[in-house]
This record gives structure tokens, C-alpha cells and sequence, in this order.
């Protein structure tokens, strides 16, 4: 039984349809990529598969959604965070105003799972060390700058250590050494967590991503091999943002590459390619 | 604890003193603005701004009493002295020209003026002294539901984010601009273009951050890992509570 399993999902806010016959399933572990341009749904997407919508509540649906074989509506509250944890977009909306410090800001919900002190501790310490915010932590989280708050959003997430992880455009508001940062701390949950990353560029997505898709008028598109995706991003034109993928592109705008050749994904690969180029 | 709007950092007694024993406290100070006469009242008006200043809190408390007490005392001895009829008026000094006053409305203004000046000024010490978050946490310690200890202290922990959401719109809408300063009347117009978007930014704010709070089990009815109160706090808050309904019972009797 997988995951979660989203069968002919549909959903519109009264006439505006933005969720069209999606399906979808993810087991433990998998990490999918959702890649869109603004505005076609992928939030909504993310609130749906966290539980933030839930049929009948608001607009108009048809489908079904089950997490571990159970609808979200089966879930006490306490369980429904320890299964999935949702990171939106503005980075000053993901904390709780309830605590001092960013360490407080961390430890808050797992405070509220009712762990021990030395596992809150751990947990604490060990996302203040992954999200590279150790000298921050006796920080006030409401003088942060929007990337630390994003990093603490996350951070704050990951200590509730969730079976899923939904990150709604994770690195809008980094810089690109804190983007790499952000990368390797979520390839560490690989073996642990499974996540759904929501954005507009590709950059996480080739990292980190075990699956792809786009979603598209409401539709996702999956796709199993980054080549395949990252073709298909190449469609929309805007869905950039990896410069591997982006000079890969380039040089077969150019026709210095096989239009049939696979776009690479690496800086090996792209390195190698480039060496190959040049010998020739 | 980090820096707040109305809390101001210090090591006294009171910073120290448990926020459930405070908030008691200023329960006993409520029941008994209705027990005692307004010069009673006063004279511990006076030893509260001269504790106020002992705790470098003089210039905080006495500003904002100033702010807020200053023009509804002086409307109250206005209005009920000077202005609504009443059978004792009588000269104020025995000038042909001299304003009448009324002793028995005078009175009256003091008392309500006395009152409300003391629970401002107990209330200003109060959260002077008390961050917070040292709240919330002593009421989860205490027992009280999340929930309600959040609807308490929350005004408090969020404003500081609005006095900066406030000064960022200002400031946004300075650049495109609009004038919001200059005389009263100017403010004046400019007052709904800053009131709506932060009433609007509020109340989304609120909803996100409701689901934020959900998410991290906030509203969980296991016991979370914290400090319970000590046994002497509780005996000190009963019996602080015990004394304010002993001298409520004895004026009643009176």
C-alpha cells in the first residue's frame, strides 16, 4: 500500500477548476519533484496532500486521498503532524510567534509531541547543525532576514521529523550558498522521509528528486527519468533555473549538441560534455 | 528573553517573581479599587510610580499613564464636577466670576479617575515585567488550556510584529507618495490607508498562523516536557486571591 494515494483527484474554487483528474502515488522515502509556473496550483497541490484541504471543506472536489490507506479526516490532530509537515512560501508565516528563540522555535512542536527533554535537545541541536543556524539560536526569530526564516521554517518542520515533507518553493528566498546548504540537509532525509518539493525552477528538483512532474492546467505530468522532465520543462520556458540544465539547453539552442541527446544533469556531466565539445 | 514592545529586560524582584503570582497579584489590585476610598487609591498610585521609578520603569509607566489616563481623568473631572447639574454646585472661590463646581461630582471623578489610574498603572508594571512568553508558559505550568493561554498572551508576543508590519506599510506608502505626516488632519486622512491593509495582513496572518500552530500540535492534550509550578506559588497565589475576596466580603459587610 503506498503512501499516499491520490486517485482522480479534482478540485476547483467554485468555477475556476485548478486540480484536474491528478493521481498520484508515493511510497516511503520517494522524493517527488512538482515543477509549475506561478499560479497553476501547485500550492493548492501541497495543501491538499498535507491535509489543508480535505473534500467537502472548500470549493468543489471529487476523488480521493488516502495517507497510509486513511483519509486526513481519520487523523487525531497530533498524528496529522507527525505524518506531515507542510512548508509554505512566505517565510514570516512559517513560525508560531510563540517563542523567543530560534532554538525555542525548533523545539516548540516537539515539545508538543510530548518527547523527553534530551530527545527534544537532539532533535534541536541537530537541525540548528543541518540548517546552519547554531549562531542564531538565541536569536529572536522575528528579527531574522527572509532567508533565515525560510532555513528556520524548515528547520522547524524537519524536527517534528514527519513521514512527509512538503516544501512549497524552498529556496525563493536563499542565496545560492544556502540553497546548497538547504540541499544537502534534505538529501540526508532520504532513507527517513518522504518529500514533495513544490517549485518553479528545477535546481532542487535534479538534486534531490527520485521523481518528477509538471504540473500543468491542473494536470500533473509524471515523469520517471530527469531527462524526460527536464525536456518537458523546456517546453514551458520559464521553468529554468538550473544552470547545468540551462547551459545544456543553450548549447543545443546553438546546435552544439544532438537535439536527441540526453540534457545533463551534473556538473561531471556537463564538465565532460563541454571536454568533448572542445576536443572536437 | 529577547527584547518586546512592552516588556523591558531588568533583574528585579518582580522581573523574577512568577507571572501566575503577578497575575494574581493584579487580581487582588482589581477586587480592591471597590474597598477602598479614592485617597487611598491615589497614595498608592504615588508608591507604584515611585516603585516604577526604583525599577527604572518611571519614564515607560509615567508616559504612557500620561497617554492614556491623562484625557479620560481630566473629561471625568470636566464632565462630572463642572458640568452635569447636581444640587451641591457652589463657586469654586468666592470671586463673581469664579466657575461652580459640584463637591459630590468631583468626588465621584476622582474615584473613577483613581481607580482606573491604579489598574493602569499595576497592568504597566505587569507586563513591563513579564514577558510574554514567561506567561504563557506559567499558565500551561498552571493547567490552563493551550488555547485560552494563547488568546492571552498573544496580543502581547504579536505587538511588536504589527508596530513593525505598521512602520513597513507607512514607510511603503511614504515612497509612493502619499503624505502621512504633517499636520493632525493629514495623519488623520492617511489613518484608513495604514488601518486596512494591516487589519487585512492580520487577519491572514492570524488564519496561517493558526495552521502553523496546528501543525506543530500546539492544541495536544498530552504534557508537554516543562517546569510545573512550585508548592510555595501555589500557596502565595491562594493566598493573595483569598485576601482580595476577605476585603471585598468586609466592605460588602461594612
Amino acid at each position: 500500500m503506498p503512501l499516499i494515494d491520490m486517485q482522480h483527484l479534482n478540485f476547483a474554487y467554485r468555477e475556476h477548476a485548478v486540480l484536474r483528474d491528478v493521481n498520484l502515488q508515493l511510497e516511503v522515502g520517494e522524493h517527488l519533484a512538482v515543477i509549475g509556473g506561478n499560479g497553476c496550483g501547485k500550492t493548492t497541490f501541497g495543501h491538499w496532500l498535507s491535509g489543508r484541504l480535505v473534500q467537502g471543506e472548500t470549493g468543489n472536489s471529487s476523488g480521493s486521498l488516502l495517507i497510509d490507506g486513511r483519509p486526513w479526516s481519520a487523523f487525531e490532530p497530533l498524528e496529522h503532524a507527525r505524518t506531515v509537515q507542510f512548508v509554505g512560501q512566505l517565510p514570516e508565516q512559517q513560525i508560531t510567534g510563540l517563542a523567543a528563540t530560534v532554538a525555542d522555535e525548533v523545539a516548540f512542536g516537539a515539545r508538543n509531541l510530548g518527547l523527553s527533554v534530551v530527545e527534544v535537545d537532539r532533535r534541536v541541536e541537530q537541525v540548528l547543525r543541518a540548517c546552519e543556524l547554531q549562531a542564531l539560536a538565541q536569536a529572536n526569530p522575528f528579527e531574522l532576514s527572509g532567508g533565515e526564516l525560510q532555513r528556520l521554517g524548515i528547520g522547524a518542520a524537519m524536527a517534528m521529523q514527519p513521514k512527509v515533507l512538503i516544501l512549497d518553493e524552498p529556496g525563493s528566498n536563499l542565496d545560492p550558498a544556502s540553497r546548497q546548504v538547504l540541499i544537502n540537509t534534505l538529501r540526508q532525509l532520504r532513507q527517513h522521509t518522504t518529500l514533495v518539493l513544490l517549485d518553479v525552477c528545477v535546481e532542487f528538483a535534479l538534486q534531490l528528486a527520485t521523481r518528477f512532474a509538471i504540473l500543468e492546467t491542473g494536470q500533473l505530468h509524471h515523469f520517471a527519468e530527469p531527462d524526460a522532465f527536464l525536456r518537458a520543462a523546456d517546453r514551458f520556458g520559464t521553468l529554468t533555473g538550473s544552470p547545468v540544465a540551462d547551459v545544456g539547453l543553450a548549447l543545443r539552442a546553438r546546435n552544439l549538441r544532438a537535439q536527441s541527446a540526453s540534457l545533463p544533469t551534473t556538473v561531471a556531466a556537463l564538465v565532460s560534455e563541454l571536454k568533448d565539445l572542445s576536443d572536437a | 528573553m529577547t527584547r518586546n514592545v512592552l516588556y523591558r529586560q531588568g533583574d528585579s524582584a518582580l522581573h523574577r517573581l512568577d507571572p501566575g503570582i503577578k497575575l494574581c497579584l493584579l487580581a487582588w489590585v482589581a477586587c480592591s479599587l471597590f474597598v477602598y476610598p479614592w485617597p487611598v487609591l491615589l497614595a498608592a498610585d504615588l508608591l507604584l510610580l515611585a516603585w516604577s521609578a526604583s525599577l527604572h520603569l518611571g519614564r515607560f509607566v509615567a508616559l504612557r499613564l500620561l497617554v492614556m489616563a491623562g484625557p479620560f481623568a481630566l473629561a471625568l473631572v470636566i464632565i462630572h464636577a463642572g458640568l452635569l447639574p447636581a444640587a451641591d454646585r457652589q463657586r469654586l472661590a468666592a470671586l463673581p466670576w469664579a466657575l461652580h463646581y459640584s463637591p459630590a461630582g468631583l468626588d465621584y471623578a476622582l474615584l473613577v479617575a483613581s481607580r482606573f489610574v491604579t489598574f493602569l498603572v499595576a497592568s504597566l508594571l505587569f507586563v513591563a515585567t513579564t514577558h510574554p512568553l514567561a506567561l504563557l508558559r506559567s499558565l500551561e505550568a498552571l493547567g490552563v488550556a493551550p488555547g485560552v493561554s494563547y488568546l492571552l498572551t498573544s496580543p502581547m508576543l504579536l505587538i511588536e510584529q504589527f508596530s513593525r508590519r505598521s512602520q513597513a506599510i507607512r514607510d511603503s506608502q511614504q515612497t509612493r507618495g502619499m503624505n502621512i505626516e504633517g499636520s493632525w488632519l493629514t495623519r488623520l486622512a492617511s489613518l484608513p490607508s495604514l488601518f486596512v491593509p494591516l487589519v487585512t495582513l492580520a487577519l491572514s496572518d492570524t488564519s496561517e498562523r493558526a495552521r502553523i500552530l496546528d501543525a506543530r500540535g500546539f492544541r495536544h492534550a498530552a504534557p508537554r516536557q516543562q517546569a510545573t509550578a512550585s508548592r510555595w506559588q501555589a500557596y502565595a497565589r491562594r493566598s493573595i486571591l483569598a485576601v482580595a475576596v476577605l476585603q471585598a466580603v468586609i466592605k460588602s459587610c461594612l
